[in-house]
This record gives structure tokens, sequence and C-alpha cells, in this order.
């Protein structure tokens, strides 16, 4: 599956938020997407993902536009992975897990698979949420959430996974382990990964390619060398940084305001 | 462990839909025996056998008359309680809303005096029931999409939907009492208690109209099952599987208002119904609509059935007939109290 940007222009009302994006994602790539708020990630991912559409430009997948494709096949192929649940009507995690295998199932369909339930086990077991597939979904905590979020994630088994800001609000134990199964789905099984991140420690230690986004436009993209610079941080973010190399890696540490 | 709560869901709603199926028919039973003239079981059992029989040699007895209004009468409870217990479910899954009802959003109410009104310019119409259904419907609809509106100028939360709905509800009940008040006295005709509903005056040929929309809103909403399923975690998660929210909000809305238009044109607004009854089956069997579609609307048929034989006993007590939204509303009202608690704490 690849993904092709072609000169992307979003508006939200009169606001542009994103222009002149061009981007090829191949098959398998990993991809971190960084950035200031309100510079576009979220939207990139959303216009990926058929949410949002563009004033110009278009999205090709494997050469195909994405409004060709109806969408409940686009649901096969990839999946948005939101934070923001709503979770004003109680449910149970289990419920929600159980949503995951809509788009291959029958609409009709109400009987479940037996082998679903045991990926259901499977992944549960993976992320440590077994423990949690009987509470209510508005009663666990917001890292258990993000877990129990990547799981639905890896449930419903697209080809691309565009997984916005999924360490936001974990304990840094989590975002490695969040960070570290991403990268596992993305190299056993070759899953297309796009992810969102305010985390620039974390870029520097997990990106293979990062695209930073600046003001709505491509600012820099390529590899952790050629965009996590000093000078280009301090621009962007307003931020002063220090560079340090822990295991032949670059990482920034962010040390005060400019 | 997955397997385990889930097959454990499964066994609570088969145990739920056979109390329910139970409890339905005995109701539904006992409810041939309470009214203001006493049959014995030998008696009603006799008759029984004979409507099934066919044998038109009872007809003329004064019993068979009562207990021919007793059956019409049950039926018209239990339905008006099975379409409002569907509407409720659904009503609180499209506003994502536990708060949600038909008649705390003011639909009901918003029905109910568009119905008065056209039986005021057009008295001819209570012949013709389902343009009397229709318009009911329209006022349904305008009704909701007016406490919608003015809830996102409120700011959107669910406690505004409800104050909102209350804001609604208020101003077309009092639109509704004039204009009852104003068609009784201009037609001579006993109307006022579609205010407070009863199911005391509904016909045999009136209850189809019940029946027929609550059933085919139960089969239309299990086949969009899985919609509202993903509807609930959000527009963006709905969409992200595949089905447009767009389409399971209306959907579901027009099944909503339908329901609630014909309780409103055949016996009046009975409040709280649809905001008990969805409760109490996610109480039993969690918050899939796999399992709720099906128990939502049994739930409502027998509170409102208990309801009506309640209002029987006391109306039998003390001489006088009650209407059944008066119950309803009693048993009702603590509840919504008791929701507004739970969630204002949270």
């Amino acid at each position: 599956m690849m993904i092709k940007i072609e000169d992307l222009e979003v508006w939200y009302d009169s606001i542009p938020v994103l222009r002149d994006v061009s981007l090829e994602i191949n098959r398998g790539d990993f991809i971190l997407i960084i950035g200031p708020n309100g510079s576009g990630k979220t939207t990139l991912l959303k216009t990926i993902a058929n949410l949002v559409k563009p004033k110009k430009g278009a999205v090709y997948i494997d050469g195909r536009e994405l409004n060709r494709y109806s969408p409940r096949s686009l649901s096969k192929i990839l999946s948005y992975i939101d934070p923001h649940l709503s979770r004003e009507m109680p449910t149970t995690v289990l419920e929600l897990l159980m949503t995951a295998r809509y788009p291959r199932e029958d609409l009709f369909k109400i009987k479940v698979d037996k082998e679903f339930i045991n990926k259901i086990n499977e992944v549960a077991k993976i992320l440590h949420i077994e423990h949690l597939l009987e509470r209510r979904l508005d009663q666990v905590s917001s890292g258990e959430l993000q877990r129990i979020i990547i799981a639905r994630a890896l449930l419903q088994d697209p080809e691309i996974f565009l997984v916005d800001e999924p360490t936001a609000f974990l304990d840094l134990k989590y975002r490695f382990e969040i960070m570290d199964l991403l990268k596992k789905i993305n190299r056993e099984y070759m899953k297309t990964m796009i992810v969102t991140t305010h985390d620039l420690i974390l870029a520097g230690l997990y990106g293979e390619k990062i695209i930073l986004l600046y003001k709505g436009m491509i600012r820099a993209a390529g590899d952790v060398e050629k965009v996590l610079k000093k000078d280009l941080v301090k621009e962007v973010y307003e931020i002063d940084v220090e560079e340090i190399y822990v295991n032949n890696r670059k990482i920034l540490i962010p040390i005060n305001m400019k | 462990m997955a397997e385990k709560i889930y097959y454990k869901g499964v066994k609570r709603f088969v145990f739920s839909l056979m109390i329910l199926m139970i409890l339905s028919i005995t109701l539904f039973i006992s409810s041939l025996f309470v009214g203001s003239s006493s049959i014995n079981l030998y008696k009603i059992v006799h008759m029984l056998s004979n409507i099934f029989l066919n044998k038109n040699s009872l007809y003329n007895d004064p019993m068979m008359n009562i207990l021919d209004l007793r059956i019409s009468r049950g039926i018209a409870a239990y339905f008006t309680g099975f379409a409002l217990g569907l509407a409720g479910l659904l009503i609180q899954t499209v506003t994502r809303n536990p708060l949600a009802d038909p008649y705390i959003l003011g639909l009901s109410t918003s029905s109910l005096a568009f119905v008065s009104l056209s039986i005021l310019l057009f008295p001819d119409i209570m012949i013709f029931r389902w343009n009397l259904v229709l318009i009911a419907f329209l006022g349904a609809l305008t009704g909701f999409f007016i406490t919608i509106g003015l809830s996102k100028l409120a700011g959107g939360s669910s406690v505004a939907i409800v104050l909102s709905g209350i804001a609604v509800g208020s101003f077309f009940g009092g639109v509704s009492h004039l204009l009852l008040y104003l068609v009784q006295a201009r037609y001579n005709i006993y109307i006022m208690y579609l205010l407070t509903g009863t199911a005391q005056t509904v016909l045999w040929r009136e209850l189809p109209y019940l029946i027929y929309p609550s059933i085919a809103g139960v089969i239309i909403s299990l086949l969009i099952y899985k919609m509202l399923n993903a509807y609930l975690y959000g527009d963006i998660y709905s969409r992200q599987l595949g089905f447009p929210p767009g389409v399971t909000r209306t959907i579901s809305l027009v099944i909503t208002s339908i329901l609630t238009a014909v309780t409103i044109s055949i016996v009046g607004i009975i409040g709280f119904i649809g905001l008990a009854s969805p409760h109490i089956t996610r109480f039993l069997v969690g918050n899939d609509h796999r399992f709720t579609i099906v128990l939502s609307p049994l739930v409502g048929g027998v509170l409102t059935l208990f309801s009506d034989i309640s209002v029987r006993i006391i109306s039998y007590a003390y001489g006088a007939e009650l209407p059944l939204g008066v119950i309803t509303m009693m048993i009702g009202s603590p509840f919504l109290a008791f929701l507004i608690i739970k969630r204002l704490r949270e």
C-alpha cells in the first residue's frame, strides 16, 4: 500500500491548515510527524484517513484517489487511531474492542467468531489490559485508555496505521512500551505506521523518517540527522535544545526558552 | 478471559429475555382481572376460548365487552411502553446522552402541539389516523431540532440538552394544553386526556398503529446495530470504521420520532418510560445494541403495563379514572433526579 500525497491544501472554514504538502510513503515505512501545536499534524493524518476533505490536491493509495474508495473498503485499508473517543455513554472495554472487526464483518452478522475472541485475548495480553476488559470505559486511566485504543487498532488490523499522539498522556514507561510496540507491528507485519508526536526525545530515539510540519507546511523531511537539527528545532519550536548522542542516536534535549 | 465475559453477557441476555417474556405474559393475564367490575378466572377462560373458537353465542354478554376492552387496553399499554423503550434507547444513543428521552427532550409535547393544532383546524383528521401520525412525526422532529439547537447555544453538554428540552417541552406543553382546550370547547369532544396519556380509550382497530411501527422499528434497528455500537464512540470513530454517522443518526431519529408520534396520537404523553427502560436494560446486559434493541422495548412494555395495572387499581379503589401518564411520571421523575445527581457528581 503506497500513499502518495500531491500538493495538498486543507482549510478549516477560512483558515488554511495545510499548504503545499506533497509526500510519498512506501509500504512498511515508519514515519514520525513532529511539529508544534497547530502545525497541522492531526489534520494531515485525518486527510489521509479521508476524515477531512482537502480544498486542493489529493491523496492516492496504490494510485487510486481516496474518494474512489468506499468508506467500508477504506476502513479495511487504514485506521485513524483517535486518542479522543467519546465516552459519554457507559460501555465496557470489551464492547469497544468488539467493534474493531466491524469493517471485515458482514453488517448484519449477529454471531461473534470464536477466533476473533481468541484474538482479543491475545492482543489484551500484549497490551496488559486483560484485567480491564470488563471495566467501564469511562473508569480507566488515560494511560490505560491509550493502551486500549492501540489494542483496538491492532484488532482492526489495517494496512496503514495513522496514530495520533499515542504517547501524550502516558507515563515514561508506557511511552517506550507503546513506541516499541508500534515499531514491532511495523517490522513484523510490514504495516505502514504514521505517528504524530510532541515528544522530541522519542522522535530521536525511534525516528526513521521524520516529517517536521510548521505552520501547515513541510519544513523538513528525512532521517533523524537531517530533521532533528539544533537551529531548525530552535526556529520552529522556539526553544533552546542541546544535542546529545545515546547509543549512536542523536537526541535533542529541550533546555529553555529561546 | 474475553470469551468468559462475552458468554456471561450472552447468558445474561437470554436470562433477561426469558424473565421479561414471563413478566409480560403474567402481567397481561393479570391485567384482564383488574378493573371496576370483577371477572373470575373461569369466566375469562370461557370467554377467551370463545374468542379463539369464534363462537358468537356469548357476544351479547356485557362481560364479553368488558373483557374485550381490557384486552385492547392491555395491549395498548404494553406496546406504548414497547415503542417508548426503543425510542428512548435510540435517542440516548443518537445524542450520546444517558439523560435523553422523547419526553425530556421535548419531542412528546411538540408532537402533541402539532396534533392539537391539526385537530383544531381540521377535525376530520381524527378519522385519517395515518395523517395524524405523520403530523405528530413532524412535530416530534421539530421539537428535537429546536432542543438540539438550543442546547448547542448553551454549550452542548448533556445537562444543557436536558435543560433545553425542559424549556422546549414546557412551551409546547402549554401550547398543547391551550389548543386541546379549544378543541374540546369547540367540537365538544373529550380530548384533554392526551396531555397525560391513557390506554383506556384505545380501540382494537387503533392497535395496529402502535404494533406495526414498533415491530418494524426493532427490526430496522437490529439491522444497523453495528452502526449504532460504532456511533457510541464518536462521529470520527464511526466514520473510520466505514459507517457514516449521519446515516446512523438519520435512521435512528426517524424511528424515534415515528414511535413517539404513534404513542402521542393514540394514547397521548407517557413520560419517562423512554428514560428508564434503556437504563434498566443496560444494567441487565451492558450497552451492546445487539442485546439492548431487543430488551429495552420489552422493559418499556413491562413498566408501562405494570403502571397501567396500578392505575386501574387506584382508580377502582377511589372510583375515579386516573390517566396512565400520571403514574409513569411519578415513577420516572425520581429516576431522572437520581441520574442527574449521579451525572453532575462525576
